[in-house]
């Protein structure tokens, strides 16, 4: 048996699984250091827009928030943005895992979250300085040091003067690191499906077509929805599901099991929103969701056009629209029709580590190119939380960093008699 | 339309489909509509519609399917094939059901004139005195107006 | 304060057992693994067999099988046991320590002690038969049936002759589930592969949300089952002299198709144990629409319910994967563990004040907590590990008897006059000041999220913590007016996602009753109003604050400002 004293977790990630394993774990008293590669934690889900009308549609965004408030106020966690790990040792019943860490450049202890630095900045334009998706992220802004003046040439350092902490340290390096830890809790997440890679979508080529997710972040940061061409609210729009997933051509023969959801949550909000709004679904088969998925596919219905099939090809269309080709049934031909913006609900794929964990880490891609983790992995110290494993959505995540990290205190012998 | 009654499908029809190439993937085909949404063709003519015809060839209606005028439009461009998320060679499907028409004995009336030339002439355009005239007054040698060999691709039905 | 005393003893006895209901494979398997943990497990199930049934999970038999007979095989360990036949008949106490009385089938009933309820009940698998309007006879079946017939015998649905037609129906008359298709489409690729079987199956979306079921739909689609989708037409079943007749439009060939199958198989609907609505109200728990034991409310997400010490797990809460139930056993057995597993006590918290020479006995308090954190033995009893401090019984107590740490009536009335006084003295041209009441859990948030993006509220606009909307009593109200506000507002959750259930309702009610109470004073009623706003909607605030201050602007002053400024 480990020497409980020093019992200490890496957890790959600081996704909502990331956050929400640390934060169980720390509340059976095992101390757990988060890694996370972007400059925020919360992960894909912090993007995750609120999609309340005059009632609560349960779209699990304040799951989100509740995790990020209770990771801020605990003291006990350990978290390192801009850190990856590049490799793991086993040593005896322990493992040493080597990171690499982009200079932090604000320092947490210190940091206030005034926003000076974000508002004196001169490269806030380009991103110079960032500002989290949530004030519940600590903290809440970040230099990207690719496009600050004076990490770049040396040029000012503003913010360094102007903040009032003295949080702020525009000189730091690049640091290589390593840590003997006694379990690791995989929870890298996913990544969204990229619809460059069907070549009739033209995504690149369209600037009114977006991803789901991108719907999610604008709403989230603007409070609406405008065409990138014109900055107009758009009147017709169509949701095009299952970009990416059920795409067996593709190779990802399952369905990501949340893009019905959010596409027809998403939905159920602009309809509120801008009741004239013309929404059309393309789909092939609607999953359920949720508790009371009659009510919401119903609900729906009611407002949306939902045609079943998926389309085909996308052009221009006038004034920056999209022309859609897609059967159509009453004519039994295939018709054109303008949208004003297209959503592709692009599906929820295999993390890229994945393979990098399999091959250090000696587990196992399921068929789907998703981590699997047998019992035997777990009495070895190595657990997955969240979409690691599998497409699943915010609420079903959360539990399964609960398994992860029960498993773990399990392996640890935290929580027996 | 009328009504179809599933006693008339004969089961052994998408047997003999998948055992042919073009045929092999065909029961992949989820109903996703991408080929029908693509299909130069379904946008100007409605009778013709690939999902349509895969469908009446799982159900295994072999006489609608063969007997049809539709599998006949296919212009074998390819635009299905390419996009069906599932593999479904469509094109290769529509060649082989044109293959199995023919055999079935329902070439259209258009394609059977085409094979009468091809095995009497050895082409679809013919060559008579009247083209080998032309030629000799402005000099250019003069061409069989029979091709034997070709006959052989035909053999007697 | 000596007038008030904490009424809450100060440590609470714990129980380090565990009452949980089945039956069923995720039941015993959260009884394994608590009592491998070390705790003491009674597994009801009202029904005979504990073991539930597999199948509602899409599983295949020989998986779960293994899970129940191993446990039931333990049960010579005096930690653990098991009352197959055994229903709730009253249920009683607080986290750390329920008391619920218990009875079996020959009417013996006993009182149990457990510190946490771990609700795993599976649902109830219904063939719809009669909505078809077709009974169950040799050539009509549900899928039950065929499953157990395709695993008992080698030489049914074999033909000599022509090979059977078999037609399944999933959904229409009832939302199908990746678990019930699962398991249609496993029996219908055996029938298809290994009986030869025309296999035509009829449904409204492929569930296949759920691992392997796209890969599951392909297989079954290479082994010559046909799928038909239908969108917005349901197929017509005939059944007449044992012979049955389907008649359904093809959306792809815009055609009427007839088919007279061999085997009409139906799909079970997974519908909630009847049960249930008794046991709901037993347990004080909220039940969702469709009647399973976890209220639809955000803040039950994922495992929980209105009643702190009472879990909602896998299938008790609609229908699950295996997997998905084990996981969130696992999840509910970490949090028990936080919860009875540090100890025989807990600390109280503190949170309820209680003054007992206030209290009429009405049982207001008793009757409004939506926690079921408050028992009556001549007087009111707080439980704190149950209660979540939302106040509701606070604001509704006519004695003001109780009160909630940190939000006491003394402390929000100092909140109020310092709001209206400072921004008197500040402001004295305008005067304008508008109160604020904001839910601790939406519209506290909102208006962080508000500020974050840079609002910045209005000076004359003060914002005041409630723990709920549901704590705004109806004394604060009247006292803000009464102070000089020239506008209230009370800000709570939307419909459906009050943390305490019932608190934006109640705060919206009382805010009606007062706008009643405000006309006969003279007072605009426009001049109080209630906004209801979920924690992420940080431009929606910004949007309700901006109508509400142009509202209040455009009344002018209030009248009662007048005679208190003077």
């Amino acid at each position: 048996m480990v020497d409980k004293k020093t019992d200490f977790i890496l957890i790959v990630g600081g996704g909502i699984a990331g956050l929400t394993t640390s934060r169980e774990l720390n509340s059976t008293g095992i101390t757990a250091l988060v890694i996370e590669k972007s400059p925020f934690i919360g992960g894909h889900a912090v993007n995750i827009t609120c999609k309340a009308t005059d009632r609560c549609i349960k779209c699990n965004d304040c799951l989100v928030e509740g995790i990020l408030r209770d990771i801020s106020v605990n003291e006990g966690l350990c978290i390192r943005t801009r850190t990856t790990l590049t490799d793991v040792e086993k040593i005896g019943n322990r493992f040493c895992a080597s990171f690499s860490s982009d200079p932090q450049l604000i320092d947490p202890g210190k940091c206030t979250n005034c926003g000076l630095c974000y508002e004196k900045c001169p490269g806030v334009e380009r991103g110079a300085i960032i500002r989290a998706p949530s004030p519940n992220i600590h903290p809440s802004y970040a230099i990207d040091p690719f496009k600050c003046d004076h990490c770049r040439d040396k040029k000012n350092r503003i913010c360094q003067a102007v903040c009032p902490e003295h949080a702020i340290e525009l000189d730091g390096e690049k640091e290589s690191w390593s840590k003997e830890v006694d379990g690791i809790v995989l929870a890298t997440g996913y990544e969204p499906f990229d619809p460059e890679e069907i070549a009739r979508y033209k995504y690149s080529g369209f600037s009114n077509m977006i991803t789901g997710m991108d719907l999610e972040k604008t709403l989230r940061s603007e409070g609406s929805i405008v065409r990138t061409s014109d900055g107009v609210q758009p009147e017709k729009m169509a949701f095009v599901q299952c970009v990416g997933s059920r795409d067996s051509r593709l190779g990802h023969e399952f369905c990501s099991r949340v893009c019905c959801g959010y596409a027809l949550r998403m939905g159920l909000r602009l309809v509120y929103d801008n009741p004239e709004i013309d929404i059309t679904v393309f789909y092939m088969d609607i999953q359920n969701f949720g508790k009371d998925f009659d009510r919401y596919f119903q609900e729906a219905r009611d407002h949306m056009r939902f045609l079943r099939g998926l389309p085909g090809d996308f052009y221009q269309g006038d004034n920056d629209s999209i022309s859609v080709n897609y059967y159509n049934e009453d004519s039994g031909r295939t018709i054109s029709e303008d949208f004003d913006m297209v959503v592709l609900s692009v599906g929820l794929m295999p993390g890229s580590s994945n393979n990098f964990f399999a091959e250090t880490l000696g587990l196992n891609v399921n068929e789907d190119g998703f981590l699997e983790i047998k019992e035997k992995m777990r009495d070895k110290g190595i657990v997955v939380a969240g979409t690691t494993e599998g497409p699943m959505d915010v609420s079903e995540s959360i539990s399964h960093a609960k398994r992860a990290a029960f498993d773990m205190s399990k392996f640890l012998g935290m929580v027996s008699k | 339309m009328s009504d179809l009654n599933l006693k008339s499908a004969d089961a052994t029809f998408i047997h003999e489909l998948t055992e042919q190439p073009g045929g092999e993937k065909v029961r992949a085909c989820f109903t996703c509509k991408t080929c029908s949404a693509s299909c130069p063709i379904t946008a100007v003519n409605e009778t013709f519609n690939p999902l349509r015809i895969i469908r009446l060839a799982l159900y295994g209606f072999r006489d609608q399917v063969l007997g049809s005028d539709f599998i006949w439009l296919c212009s074998s461009c390819y635009s299905c094939q390419e996009r069906c998320p599932q593999g479904v060679c469509i094109a290769d499907f529509m060649t082989l059901l044109k293959n199995m028409a023919v055999k079935a004995g329902y070439a259209p009336t258009g394609i059977r004139a085409q094979k009468n030339l091809v095995t009497k002439d050895g082409r679809i355009y013919p060559l008579d005195d009247f083209d080998n005239k032309k030629r000799k007054k402005i000099g250019l040698p003069q061409l069989p107006t029979t091709c034997e060999v070709v006959k052989r691709l035909f053999p007697e039905e | 304060m000596d007038k008030i005393k904490n009424s809450t003893p100060k440590d609470i006895p714990v129980s380090r057992r565990v009452l949980i209901l089945g039956p069923g494979a995720v039941s015993v398997f959260a009884a394994r693994e608590l009592t491998k943990m070390g705790y003491e497990v009674i597994l009801i199930s009202p029904s005979k067999n504990m073991a539930g049934n597999p199948r509602v999970y899409g599983a295949e038999k020989s998986e779960t099988t293994a899970v129940a007979p191993a446990l039931i095989e333990e049960n010579g360990d005096d930690r653990l046991r098991i009352l197959p036949s055994t229903e709730i008949l009253e249920f009683g106490g607080y986290p750390g320590n329920f008391k619920i009385k218990i009875q079996d089938k020959e009417n013996r009933d006993e009182i149990v002690e457990a510190g946490a309820i771990i609700l795993a009940n599976e649902p109830f698998l219904k063939t719809g038969f009669d909505n078809w309007g077709i009974k169950e006879s040799e050539t009509v079946r549900s899928l039950l049936w065929l499953e157990s017939a395709l695993s008992s015998s080698e030489d049914c649905f074999i033909s000599q002759d022509l090979p059977l037609k078999t037609v399944f129906i999933c959904g229409f008359k009832h939302h199908s589930t990746p678990f019930s298709q699962q398991r249609a489409i496993k029996a219908a690729v055996k029938l298809a592969k290994e009986k030869k079987n025309e296999v035509l199956f009829i449904t409204e979306h492929f569930k296949v949300a759920h691992l392997g079921m796209e890969r599951l739909t392909r297989i079954a689609r290479e082994a010559g089952v046909l799928f038909v989708k239908l969108s917005e037409t349901i197929p017509e079943i005939k059944n007449k002299d044992n012979k049955t007749t389907v008649i359904y439009h093809d959306e792809t060939l815009d055609q009427k198709i007839k088919v007279e199958p061999d085997y009409l198989v139906l799909e079970e609907a997974y519908e909630a144990p009847d049960g249930n609505t008794l046991l709901a109200k037993r347990l004080g728990v909220n039940l969702d629409t469709n009647g399973f034991l976890q209220g639809d409310n955000i803040h039950n997400q994922p495992i929980y319910t209105n009643r702190n010490g009472i879990w909602a797990i896998g299938p008790a809460k609609g229908p699950v994967s295996l997997e998905e139930g084990f996981e969130e056993t696992k999840a509910a057995v970490l949090d028990i563990h936080g919860l009875v597993g540090q100890g025989d006590w807990v600390e109280a918290k503190g949170r309820v004040i209680f003054d007992e020479r206030r209290c009429g006995e009405c049982l207001t308090c008793y009757r409004l907590c939506p926690h079921s954190a408050i028992s009556f033995e001549a007087r009111p009893i707080f439980h704190e590990s149950a209660c979540r401090a939302c106040g509701i019984c606070a604001a509704g107590c006519p004695g003001d008897a109780i009160q909630i740490a940190h939000f006491i009536d003394d402390e929000i009335d100092t909140q109020i006059e310092d709001a209206i006084i400072t921004e008197c003295e500040q402001k004295k041209e305008s005067g304008f000041r508008v109160i604020v009441f904001c839910c601790e859990n939406s519209a506290v948030e909102a208006a962080r999220i508000a500020a974050f993006k840079g609002f910045k509220l209005p000076r004359e606009i003060k914002l005041i913590t409630v723990p709920c909307a549901g704590r705004v009593d109806l004394s604060y109200l009247l006292k803000a007016f009464e102070s000089g506000a020239d506008g209230v507002a009370v800000f709570g959750c939307h419909h459906e996602s009050c943390k305490s259930v019932m608190g934006n309702t109640l705060a919206k009610k009382r805010v009606e009753l007062i706008k009643g109470a405000l006309e006969e004073a003279g007072l605009e009623k426009e001049r109080l109003f209630f906004g209801s706003m979920a924690p992420g909607m940080g431009f929606e605030f910004e949007k309700i604050v901006t109508e509400m201050e142009n509202t209040i602007r455009a009344l002018g002053q209030s009248p009662l400002q007048k005679t208190a400024d003077r």
